[in-house]
């Protein structure tokens, strides 16, 4: 592979330059003498005038003090009320500073360098003449979204809380649903210029070890800048990177992260973006949706078996279109295949030029509608519909039944819940479309076999990326392909790589009630 | 510390490899064959067949056993020496290799001639290396994976086969050994060879994650096979008269032509092409044997740059020589001798120059 390892060669050379690396954390210790201090703060954070700086006296003890913080990551009424007010005006008999504050989480610091993140991180500091340590207080508070209906991931009957940007604010979401000692956290800092914190969220006696570990490794190899969201993370840790099929779920629902966590996975919270990672994740999982816990088993089992078909129908239906009218058209019988070549009878263009004006127009309506503030939005769709549906078929250039094959892609790839999964399946349906027009439906045939010799090889960390279809285990498929009463669910699936494999008792009651 | 766990595979795979790489194109003129030696008792001889490969298959699996966690490859120098060792290793790569190539080639054929005749041979190739690469760059897990989702997303296809036995001639099968035996006898050489396949188990018997099932999945896979090559036989010889058989050249795809649909004719179009996933196990399962043991003659842990270079081969040789009928049956039968002699005789040889050697080997220390 010449270009995998040209990449790789370059790479290199990045790594290698150590100009890309901020200058190296200030290790040095702080001084005992307020005014030295002062002089290192002050060399350290020049030209940043959002760190404000507030000198004043202890009232309990007298000393000279300096407290600081950055404007706007911080909650001022925390530093007016609580610190300043404190130190400033009360009365006590204590005269230790950690006594007198009323914040709830006071650290103590003895070198720059965990001054510099801390500040950085919403802390503010205090820095008293005549100590050697530095008092950082939790004066946190940075603007913020409310919580809102997550967006990409709307669902009818279940929670209407979506994760934001605070990634302490989304365990917490999560943790309402798991109050259990054994949801653990670890934290990973990434980042070099901007750190981000990452936790791995999971069930210390479920989730299986090397599982984590392999994860955790993963994690730890990362050297870049700043991760500014979660898919940037997923392309940094994911098994196969030149894959177009996602092998991380990333969901913006506390009740979907929850519940998978609770099947043995893990899931990843990066500060600063609305949406979780979760892994390791099997390709049925991207065909779930919370809202089927929500519902009837019957009909969220027909729902899963319509995407399933949905999926079929997004790859293949085109390029099966584009076959059949290209070369086998002997499959279809004579009267279906009057109708087509009436259809067809005007159109000047071969199939599968016509197929690539319709989905390309089609790609071009949807990224048109995305960015589109929602007035405007409804525009692109009166245009998509009359414009381009009606019009182009009357003006000859495409067949009324390429249009009907383009819409029900369309709308067979909006069924699939997850987004990366939906834009990966519209995207695999242009290959397949031009293997058509060159072979047939033995092209189809091959492609077929290209994309489940592909995805038979995924792996999501470790786990077959068709776990519970192949390796076959019947028992999973009680939540994959359909999804049975909850109460017959009674073991954790295995692509989870669950350590405790029973999920629950029996919660039915037994008999004819 | 096991070699191979990495790659385990589960004893439902290592099934379904095996059988995987038995059921090939062979199958499309089987029923004829075997008509034109045996008439309408070729399915007695496909029970005597059946029964030498699967006695083959037990034995290599009998001396695989006797010595855990290698393939043929690593056993090969251990019983003969560094050099005939060796010189046998590349043979049996050779051997993998070529049964690739043959089995891609008439398939190649096939295709082209029931699917795409008017496009270049070679291209058609070209088309099927881009599966095989994508599968065979792989390890055995994942070999294993896709040979145990083709077999559940095909098994439509034996359904669906049964359908013509409604419209047969059951009367066809009588009078059972009209001939005697002897042209029974003589088909057992044509039905071994399409049992051939089996000898997979050499290089894909210790990445079985449960030795002890081997025994078992060995017997089902060539059941498996048995069953597969039974229905087609067995529909083809109730369908077509006795005479008609054999002036087809691939009964198999004729009898499907009379499944019919209303909104769907031409069904062996969409049947060949569902078969082209079984076709692939065979090409693919063998190309892995072969480099697997050629990756390892050059002590290489990546086998993918001798992938490139076989399918690079395979390519250019198309380029030069686009082979005619007489030449694909030439070819198949030249694989079924050299086949005869690796996956029947060979086995049987190993058996007893194994157990003769532990003996000796017994005796002297004793």
């Amino acid at each position: 592979m010449g270009i995998r390892k040209w990449l790789r060669s370059n790479s290199k050379k990045k790594n290698a330059q150590t100009d890309r690396m901020p200058p190296p954390r200030d290790e040095k210790e702080i001084s005992s003498r307020l005014s030295e201090s002062m002089t290192d703060l002050q060399t350290m954070f020049r030209d940043i005038p959002d760190l404000i700086v507030r000198p004043f006296t202890v009232k309990a003890t007298g000393a000279q003090a300096v407290l600081a913080f950055f404007d706007g990551l911080t909650d001022r009424n925390a530093i007016n009320n609580n610190v300043l007010q404190a130190l400033m005006h009360e009365e006590t008999v204590e005269t230790e500073i950690p006594r007198i504050v009323t914040v709830g989480q006071v650290n103590t610091a003895s070198s720059w360098s965990k001054v510099e993140s801390s500040l950085f991180s919403g802390l503010s500091l205090l820095l008293v003449d005549g100590q050697a340590e530095a008092y950082l207080f939790d004066t946190r508070g940075w603007p913020q979204r409310a919580i809102e209906d997550p967006q990409l991931e709307a669902s009818l009957k279940s929670s209407h809380q979506g994760f934001i940007e605070t990634g302490s604010q989304n365990i917490a979401l999560v943790r309402r649903y798991i109050d259990n000692r054994e949801m653990k956290i670890k934290v990973h800092r990434i980042g070099a210029r901007g750190t981000t914190q990452v936790s791995i969220l999971y069930l210390a006696d479920v989730a299986k070890p090397e599982v984590l570990r392999e994860l955790e490794d993963r994690l730890q190899k990362i050297n870049v800048d700043s991760i500014l969201n979660s898919g940037e993370l997923v392309e940094l840790i994911e098994d196969n990177p030149y894959s177009p099929f996602p092998q991380f779920i990333t969901s913006e629902r506390p009740d979907t992260v929850a519940s998978q966590i609770l099947q043995g996975r893990l899931a990843v919270v990066v500060d600063r973006s609305p949406a979780v990672i979760i892994c390791p994740v099997s390709f049925a999982s991207f065909f779930q949706n919370v809202d089927d816990y929500s519902i009837k088993w019957q009909i969220a089992s027909f729902l899963r078996i319509l995407r399933f078909m949905a999926f079929f129908v997004t790859i293949f239906l085109p390029s099966t279109y584009i076959g059949v009218t290209s070369f086998q058209y002997e499959v279809i019988p004579l009267q279906l295949l009057l109708s087509v070549g009436e259809s067809r009878g005007n159109v000047p263009f071969p199939p599968l030029l016509e197929a690539l004006i319709m989905e390309l127009t089609l790609e071009m309506l949807k990224e048109a509608g995305v960015r589109l503030p929602a007035p405007i939005g409804q525009t692109v769709g009166i245009v998509g519909a009359i414009v381009i549906g009606q019009a182009t078929v009357q003006a000859g250039i495409v067949s009324n039944i390429m249009v009907i094959v383009v819409s029900l892609t369309a709308l067979a790839s909006f069924i699939i819940p997850n987004y990366d999964m939906s834009s990966a399946i519209r995207l695999i349906r242009f290959p397949m479309m031009i293997m058509a027009a060159l072979f047939g439906l033995v092209g189809v045939g091959v492609g077929m076999m290209v994309l489940i010799g592909h995805l038979v090889a995924l792996e999501s960390l470790g786990v077959p990326y068709f776990a519970s279809i192949s390796p076959l285990r019947f028992a999973d498929w009680k939540d994959t392909i359909i999804r049975l009463p909850l109460w017959k669910m009674d073991k954790r699936p295995l692509s989870a790589r669950p350590v405790q494999e029973t999920r629950q008792g029996p919660s039915h009651p037994e008999g004819d009630g | 510390m096991k070699k191979y766990q990495f790659n385990e595979i589960t004893p439902m795979q290592f099934m379904f490899m095996i059988h995987g790489a038995q059921v090939g194109i062979g199958i499309f003129s089987l029923p004829r064959d075997l008509a034109k030696i045996a008439g309408t008792d070729g399915w007695i001889s496909l029970l005597i067949g059946w029964a030498f490969a699967l006695l083959s298959s037990l034995l290599i699996v009998l001396v695989l056993k006797k010595h855990p966690d290698s393939t043929l490859y690593d056993l090969l120098p251990r019983l003969f020496g560094a050099v005939i060792g060796k010189l046998l290793h590349v043979v049996y790569a050779l051997y993998y290799a070529f049964t690739f190539w043959v089995t891609l080639l008439a398939s190649v054929f096939v295709i082209k001639i029931e699917l795409l005749p008017k496009t270049p041979f070679v291209i058609v190739v070209l088309l099927f290396a881009l599966p095989i690469y994508t599968l065979a760059k792989n390890q055995v897990r994942v070999l294993g994976r896709y040979s145990e989702l083709t077999f559940w997303g095909a098994i439509w296809l034996l359904i669906v086969y049964l359908i013509p036995f409604g419209h047969g001639e059951w009367l066809n099968f009588l009078p059972v050994l009209k001939d005697g035996w002897k042209p029974i006898l003589s088909a057992v050489q044509t039905t071994t060879m399409s049992f051939v396949g089996f000898e997979t188990v050499f290089v894909l018997y210790p990445f079985l994650k449960n030795p002890r099932k081997a025994v078992p999945c060995v017997i089902g896979a060539n059941l498996l096979t048995l069953l597969i090559y039974g229905v087609s036989v067995g529909v083809c010889t109730v369908f077509f008269s006795p005479d008609d058989l054999t002036s087809y050249s691939f009964p198999v795809l004729k009898v499907v032509k009379v499944i019919e649909f209303r909104f769907l004719e031409r069904f062996e179009i969409i049947f060949l092409i569902a078969y082209l996933f079984m076709l692939s196990r065979v090409w693919v399962f063998n190309l892995y044997c072969s480099l697997l043991g050629s990756s390892q003659l050059f002590h290489r842990a990546d086998h993918r740059p001798h992938l490139r270079v076989v399918l690079a081969v395979v390519v250019l040789i198309s380029v030069f020589f686009t082979p005619t009928y007489e030449q694909v049956d030439t070819l198949e039968k030249v694989l079924g001798k050299i086949g005869f002699y690796a996956a029947f005789l060979f086995p049987l040889f190993l058996w007893g120059y194994d157990g003769l050697r532990a003996k000796v080997r017994k005796g002297g220390a004793s």
